[in-house]
C-alpha cells in the first residue's frame, strides 16, 4: 500500500523523522504528509509556505497572488470536507456548478493529498475537450507555480505536452485515457483518476466510466473522482455503488448562484432565431444592465444572428440615443479560433457619451456555455430550447445533424447562467407546458448516438471480450454495436469470431476511425501511401475551405481552382500540396479561401501519424506518373470505404447507398463535375436531406476485385445496383474466357449501363 | 460529334433572340416556347418534389425494419447468417434484448431513495448539504432526480431520427395556441389558406357558396343566441356579426385590429372603389385616443371585469377574420356539439346518441 512507501520513510515523523534522507526536512513544505491522510489544515498551511514544494524551489510573487484569487473559489472553502471524503474513500463522485473551482482545485487538492510525485505515479484528470485540456493545464500550472509540460502537462490526440518521470498532474482528453488503456489496461501508472464533466456523457467518459468501475475492484489502491457539473449525481453514485445497497459517497460543492426567474412565451414561436433576436432587443431596450448569453445552435446562424441583431441594436440606438445604450454581440462556437473566443470576456462595450445608458455585450453561442465555459456578467439567457445534435442510425447508417429540443436538464443548465454574478433572468421560447411535455429529462448520453466501430475496437483491443454484458452506463442499442462488429469484420480487424487479427491490432494502434486506418496500412501495396497519409490527415481536421456569407462566389472560384474533378478526396490531397507547395503562408491560404489554422493542425497530424506508421513499418511511398498516381489512391480509398458506396439511378443524380438503398443527393460541396455512376463517400449525413459528403469516383471492378466479400452479390438485394454488378461480372469473367470478342461486347455493354 | 453542336431548331437560339427583344411583342411561337419552358419548369419542381418523396420513403423503409429482421430475411434467402450477430449470440445476446448488464436491484427500491437520503446512509461522509439549494426557478427538480433514480432500463432499439423542421420552435409542429379553442382555429386556418389560393373559377363559385353562407348565418347565429342564452350564456364568440359592428361590445372594438377584420367583410358587399378604400385609410389614419382608458378608467376596468377575457376577444378577433362560409361552419358544429341541434333538420335533438342516428349527416346535402 500506498503509506508502506520506502520513498516517504523520511516524511513521517513516526517512522524516521530525524532520517538524513531529506536533506532540508524543515523546508519541505510536505514534512509530515502522510499520502491520503492529509488533512486540510495541512494542505492548506503547505499553500502558503514560500517554498513550492513540488520544485523545492522559492514561490514566485505570482504565486501568491493567484493563490488569494484561489481562495475565493467554492472549492477551496471546502477543503477539510473534501481532504476527509478523499481519505476515507476509493470512489468519489462530486457535484459543482461551472464556476466552484472544481476543474482547476479538486485535481490540486489530490495532489496535496495522493503526494503521485513520491511514488512515480500521476494524477489524471479527464476532460471532453481538447481545447480544455489545454486551457486549464496551462491555468493550474499557473497556479502551482511550475512550467507547463514539466510537473503539470497534458495530453490530446496528436499533442502529448508531458514530460514521463515529472509530470505527476495531466490533464487529458476522455478519449486520450481511453486509448493509453488500450495499451495498459491496468492503467498502472495512475494512482488516482478523475473524470471531469462527467453529465457531459461524451462516449469515451462512458466506456472509461464502464472501464474504472471494474478496474476500481481489481486495483484497490486507484482512487477514482466523478466530477459533474448537475444534479443527476445520483445516477453515478449508484452505477459506482461498491457494496450492495450502498451508494458512492457524494461530495457536493454548492455553486455561486443567485435565483433566476424563468419566463415563458405565451405561444409557441413559429421562428426562434427571428424569436430570439426580437428577445434579445426587447431585452437590450427595456431591462437593467447586464450583458445576455443567446443560445442558438451552429456556426451559420450565430453570425447570421450577430448581424441581424447588430443592424436593429444600432438603429434602436440612432433612434433614441437618450435611453438606448450601445450593443456589441459576440459570437461562440468551438471553430472559432482561440483568440476569437476570448472574446467573450471582453467587457460591455462603454456608453457613447459619458452620461448616456450604459453599454450591453451579447454573446451569442452554442451549447458550449451550457455547462463547460463561464462568462461573467451574464444576467439574461435567451434559450430557444434548441442545439444541433449529432444521431447514428445503425439501420441505414446515417449520422444526422440536426437541430433538435434540448432537454430540460439542459434547460436548466442554461437558465442557471443568469445567475452567477446576481439574480437574473430566463428568457424560454416556448411555452412552460412545452418545457413540461415537450422536453426529455436529460440529453441522450452519446454512446446512444454514436457509431462505435472505434469503441469497439479499442474494447477489444483492450481485452474486453464480452461487448454485450460490459457494465454500459447507458447500453448502446444493439444493433449498433452489430453494425461496428460487421465493420471490423468486413476489414479484417476481426475475425468470425469476434477476436482481434493481426492486422485490427495495429489498427488500433492509429487515434483513427478504422476504415482509415485500413486505408492508411494498405496503401503501400498500392504505392501511395504518401498521398494516403495526406488524406487521412486532411479527413482527420475540421473543414479546411473558408466560405464566408459576404464573399461565397469569391470562395468558391477559389474552391474551384484547387478541385481535382476526380474526386473530393483528390481534392483535399491537392490542397495540402499547394499549401506545402506555397511555403504554407497564411497569407496564402487567405487569399485561396482555406483555414490556415486547419491546414496547419492536418500538417501536425500528419507527421503524428507519419510516426505511428514508421512504429509499424509501413512504407511511404508514392508514383510518379500523377494519372496512375489519382487511380492507385481510389483503389486504395476503395479498400478503407467499400461499405461506405453508393450507385447512380435514374439520371437526375439520385444516388442509392449500396445494400441498405437509401435515395441521397450528392452534398453541394461536392466537387465532381459529372455524376459518376459509383462513387464511395466519406459521409452520409442527414441535415436538411440525405447527403453524401467529401465523394470520389471509383470503378466496379475495384470494388469486387479489393472487398469480395462485401459485394457478394448472392447476399445482394434485388435492384439496379445488384443488376450494374453483375454485367460488371459478367463482362470480367467474359474478358476472361475469350479476349478476342471481348472488346466488342464491351461496348455494348457501356452503352446500355449509360441508358 | 454532330451531338455536341447545337441544332438549328435548338431552342437555345431562341432564348438567345428572346432575351435580345423582350420588351417588343412576342410573336406566337415566342409565347408558345415560353409557355414549354415554363412546363419544363415546373415539371422539373415535381420532379425535385418526387425526389424528396423518394429520399423519405427509402429512408422510412429503412429505418423500419431492424437489423435483426433484414439478417433473418437474408438468412431465409441466401441461407447465410449475419456473421456480426452470430458473434453477439456467442456473447450471449438474442435479438430482442438490451445490452449492458442486467442490474438485480429491483427498481421501485431504487426510485424510492431520494438523493438527501442517499448521502445520509453513508454517515461517515459529512458534506455540507447546501440547504439553500439554488431553486433558480419554479421547474420540479424532484421529478427530474424521480426520473434518474428509477431503475436502469437499457434500450432495445436505436433513438429515431428527427426530420428537418426549419425554424420553427419547439411545440409549434405539435399543437396550435390555446388549447380551449383550438380546434375551432385550427379548422378556421385550413380554410383561409386553400382560399386564398384559389383559380378564378374556384374564386367564383367561391363567391356564390360565401354570399349564401352570409344568408344562412344570420338565422344559425339567431339560434344559437337564442339556445346560448337558454342555456345561461352571456356572451359568445359566435354571435358576432361582422356585418353588424355596432352589436359587438365595446373592448373588442377596441382589440380589433382596424383594417383587416372588419372591413374585409365589408368590402366584400361593398365591390369597394379606390375612394372608398382611400377614405377608410384615411379613417383608420385619423388621430384617435390612445385609450379609453384616458378618459374614464374606473368604467373601463369595471367593464372588463364584467365580460371579455382576453381569451374570449383572441377568439373573436379570429373568428372575425374567417370567411361566411367557415363561420357558418363553426356556428353549426358548435350548435351539433353543444345542443345535439341540427339546423338543415331545423330541430334540437335529445342528445348526441339520437342526434346520431336521426340527423342524416352534417351537412346540406345529406338534407336532401
Amino acid at each position: 500500500m500506498a503509506t508502506d512507501n520506502p520513498y516517504l520513510a523520511h516524511l513521517n515523523p513516526k517512522k524516521g523523522g530525524k532520517s538524513s534522507a531529506s536533506p532540508t526536512p524543515g523546508n519541505n513544505p510536505l514534512y509530515g504528509f502522510l499520502p491520503r491522510r492529509v488533512t486540510g489544515e495541512q494542505a492548506r498551511k503547505a499553500l502558503e509556505s514560500d517554498v513550492n514544494p513540488f520544485t523545492m524551489q522559492p514561490h514566485t510573487p505570482q504565486y501568491k497572488k493567484i493563490l488569494e484569487a484561489r481562495k475565493k473559489l467554492p472549492v477551496y472553502s471546502q477543503m477539510d470536507e473534501f481532504f476527509k471524503i478523499f481519505s476515507e474513500n476509493q470512489i468519489i463522485v462530486m457535484v459543482g456548478e461551472t464556476g466552484s473551482g472544481k476543474t482547476t482545485q479538486i485535481p490540486q487538492f489530490v495532489c496535496y493529498s495522493d503526494l503521485p510525485h513520491t511514488k512515480g505515479k500521476m494524477v489524471a484528470c479527464t476532460q471532453p475537450r481538447r481545447v480544455a485540456a489545454m486551457s486549464v493545464a496551462k491555468r493550474v500550472a499557473d497556479e502551482m507555480d511550475v512550467q507547463l509540460g514539466k510537473q503539470v502537462g497534458y495530453s490530446i490526440r496528436f499533442e502529448d505536452m508531458t514530460e514521463p518521470g515529472t509530470t505527476f498532474l495531466k490533464y487529458m482528453t476522455d478519449g486520450m485515457l481511453l486509448r493509453e488503456a488500450m495499451n495498459d489496461p491496468e492503467l498502472t501508472r495512475y494512482s488516482t483518476i478523475i473524470l471531469d464533466e462527467a453529465h457531459e456523457r461524451t462516449l469515451a467518459t462512458d466506456i472509461l466510466m464502464g472501464l474504472l468501475k471494474t478496474l476500481a475492484k481489481r486495483r484497490t489502491d486507484l482512487k477514482l473522482i466523478v466530477m459533474s457539473a448537475t444534479l443527476d449525481a445520483l445516477k453515478f453514485q449508484k452505477y459506482f455503488s461498491l457494496k450492495h445497497g450502498e451508494v458512492a459517497p457524494l461530495f457536493k460543492v454548492p455553486g455561486r448562484t443567485h435565483p433566476v426567474e424563468v419566463f415563458y412565451t405565451q405561444e409557441p414561436e413559429p421562428d426562434y432565431v427571428e424569436a430570439a433576436i426580437r428577445t434579445v432587443l426587447m431585452i437590450h431596450r427595456a431591462e437593467e444592465p447586464g450583458d445576455i448569453l443567446l443560445f442558438l445552435t451552429g456556426e451559420e446562424e450565430i453570425e447570421d444572428a450577430c448581424r441581424k441583431i447588430k443592424i436593429e441594436a444600432d438603429d434602436l440606438m440612432n433612434q433614441d440615443p437618450d435611453s438606448v445604450g450601445p450593443l456589441v454581440c459576440i459570437p461562440l462556437y468551438s471553430s472559432l479560433p482561440p483568440q476569437q473566443q476570448q472574446r467573450i470576456f471582453d467587457p460591455p462595450p462603454p456608453p457613447r457619451t459619458p452620461d448616456g445608458p450604459p453599454g450591453r455585450k451579447v454573446v451569442i453561442s452554442t451549447n458550449i456555455a451550457e455547462t463547460s465555459l463561464t462568462i461573467d456578467g451574464i444576467v439574461y439567457v435567451v434559450d430557444p430550447g434548441f442545439s444541433k445534435q449529432k444521431v447514428y442510425n445503425p439501420r441505414i447508417r446515417v449520422e444526422s445533424l440536426l437541430v433538435s429540443p434540448i432537454s430540460k436538464a439542459s434547460a436548466q443548465q442554461r437558465a442557471g447562467r443568469a445567475g452567477r454574478t446576481r439574480p437574473g433572468k430566463c428568457f424560454r421560447l416556448y411555452t412552460e407546458r412545452d418545457f413540461m411535455k415537450e422536453l426529455e429529462e436529460q440529453t441522450h448520453p452519446e454512446i446512444l448516438r454514436s457509431n462505435l466501430a472505434n469503441t469497439v475496437l479499442e474494447l477489444v483491443k483492450l481485452g474486453i471480450k464480452d461487448l454485450v454484458r460490459f457494465d454500459y452506463v447507458d447500453a448502446p442499442a444493439p444493433e449498433t454495436l452489430m453494425r461496428a462488429l460487421e465493420l471490423l469484420n468486413f476489414l479484417a480487424a476481426l475475425d468470425d469470431d469476434g477476436n482481434l487479427t493481426a492486422l485490427g491490432g495495429i489498427m488500433a494502434e492509429f487515434p483513427l476511425d478504422p476504415q482509415l486506418a485500413k486505408m492508411l496500412i494498405v496503401s503501400p501495396e498500392f504505392k501511395c501511401s504518401n498521398e494516403i497519409l495526406t488524406i487521412v490527415a486532411m479527413l482527420s481536421v475540421p473543414n479546411v475551405w473558408v466560405r464566408p456569407p459576404s464573399q461565397r462566389k469569391e470562395a468558391d472560384a477559389a474552391k474551384q481552382m484547387l478541385t481535382v474533378p476526380d474526386g473530393d478526396h483528390l481534392t483535399l490531397l491537392n490542397v495540402y500540396n499547394q499549401y506545402v507547395a506555397n511555403g504554407q503562408d497564411k497569407n496564402w491560404c487567405w487569399q485561396s479561401y482555406l483555414s490556415a489554422r486547419a491546414l496547419q493542425q492536418a500538417d501536425n497530424v500528419r507527421a503524428q501519424l507519419q510516426r505511428n506508421m514508421e512504429k509499424f513499418d509501413i512504407d511511404l511511398v508514392s508514383i510518379q506518373d500523377s494519372n496512375k498516381l489519382y487511380t492507385a489512391i481510389r483503389m486504395a480509398l476503395v479498400c478503407g470505404f467499400f461499405m461506405q458506396v453508393a450507385h447512380k439511378e435514374g439520371e437526375k443524380g439520385n444516388y442509392l447507398t449500396v445494400k441498405d438503398n437509401q435515395v441521397v443527393a450528392l452534398h453541394p460541396s461536392c466537387g465532381l463535375d459529372n455524376q459518376p455512376e459509383w462513387v464511395i463517400f466519406h459521409e452520409f449525413v442527414l441535415t436538411t436531406r440525405p447527403y453524401i459528403r467529401t465523394v470520389t469516383e471509383v470503378r466496379p471492378e475495384w470494388l469486387l476485385e479489393f472487398a469480395p466479400q462485401y459485394f457478394d452479390l448472392s447476399t445482394f438485394p434485388d435492384g439496379e445496383t445488384k443488376r450494374a454488378l453483375q454485367r460488371v461480372l459478367n463482362k470480367k469473367q467474359g474478358k476472361a474466357a475469350g479476349r478476342v470478342d471481348g472488346t466488342n461486347s464491351d461496348k455494348r455493354m457501356t452503352k446500355k449501363q449509360k441508358r | 460529334m454532330a451531338e455536341d453542336e447545337d441544332d438549328y431548331l435548338s431552342d437555345k437560339f431562341l432564348a438567345d433572340l428572346n432575351a435580345a427583344s423582350s420588351s417588343e411583342p412576342k410573336t406566337y411561337s415566342a409565347r408558345r416556347k415560353e409557355a414549354e419552358k415554363k412546363a419544363k419548369l415546373k415539371q422539373e419542381q415535381n420532379r425535385i418534389k418526387s425526389r424528396r418523396q423518394l429520399e423519405l420513403e427509402s429512408r422510412e423503409a429503412g429505418l423500419s425494419k431492424s437489423l435483426f429482421e433484414r439478417a433473418k430475411e437474408e438468412e431465409a434467402t441466401v441461407g447465410k447468417g449475419n456473421k456480426a450477430l452470430a458473434m453477439m449470440m456467442k456473447m450471449g445476446f438474442k435479438p430482442g434484448q438490451s445490452l449492458g448488464q442486467v442490474h438485480d436491484e429491483p427498481a421501485p427500491e431504487a426510485a424510492s431513495v431520494t438523493p438527501e437520503r442517499a448521502v445520509s446512509s453513508t454517515p461517515e461522509v459529512e458534506v455540507k448539504e447546501s440547504s439553500a439549494e439554488p431553486s433558480r426557478d419554479g421547474t420540479p427538480f424532484e421529478s427530474m432526480t424521480r426520473g434518474l433514480g428509477s431503475g436502469i432500463k437499457h434500450r432495445t432499439e436505436p433513438l429515431p431520427l428527427n426530420e428537418w423542421a426549419g425554424k420553427k420552435g419547439i411545440g409549434s409542429l405539435k399543437r396550435g395556441p390555446s388549447p380551449s379553442s383550438l380546434e375551432r382555429m385550427a379548422k378556421m386556418a385550413k380554410t383561409t389558406e386553400a382560399v386564398d389560393q384559389d383559380t378564378f373559377r374556384s374564386r367564383a363559385r367561391e363567391d356564390y357558396l360565401e354570399r349564401r353562407a352570409e344568408g344562412r348565418l344570420a338565422p344559425a347565429q339567431a339560434t344559437c343566441v337564442s339556445l346560448d342564452e337558454k342555456a345561461g350564456k352571456a356572451f359568445n364568440v359566435l354571435w358576432l356579426n361582422p356585418n353588424n359592428p355596432d352589436a359587438f361590445p365595446e373592448e373588442l372594438m377596441n382589440a380589433l385590429p382596424e383594417e383587416p377584420v372588419v372591413a374585409k367583410t365589408r368590402r366584400r358587399q361593398e365591390q369597394e372603389t379606390i375612394e372608398a378604400r382611400l377614405r377608410k385609410q384615411m379613417k383608420a389614419d385619423a388621430l384617435q385616443p390612445l385609450s379609453p382608458e384616458d378618459d374614464s378608467p374606473s368604467k373601463v376596468a369595471e367593464r372588463d371585469q364584467a365580460q371579455l377575457t382576453p381569451e374570449q376577444l383572441e377568439e373573436a378577433v379570429k373568428f372575425l377574420s374567417q370567411s361566411a362560409q367557415q363561420r357558418l361552419a363553426a356556428v353549426l358544429s358548435y350548435l351539433r356539439s353543444e345542443y345535439s341541434y341540427c339546423f338543415w333538420c331545423g330541430c334540437q335533438y335529445n342528445d348526441a346518441e339520437d342526434l346520431q342516428q336521426n340527423c342524416p349527416g352534417e351537412n346540406e346535402e345529406d338534407h336532401d
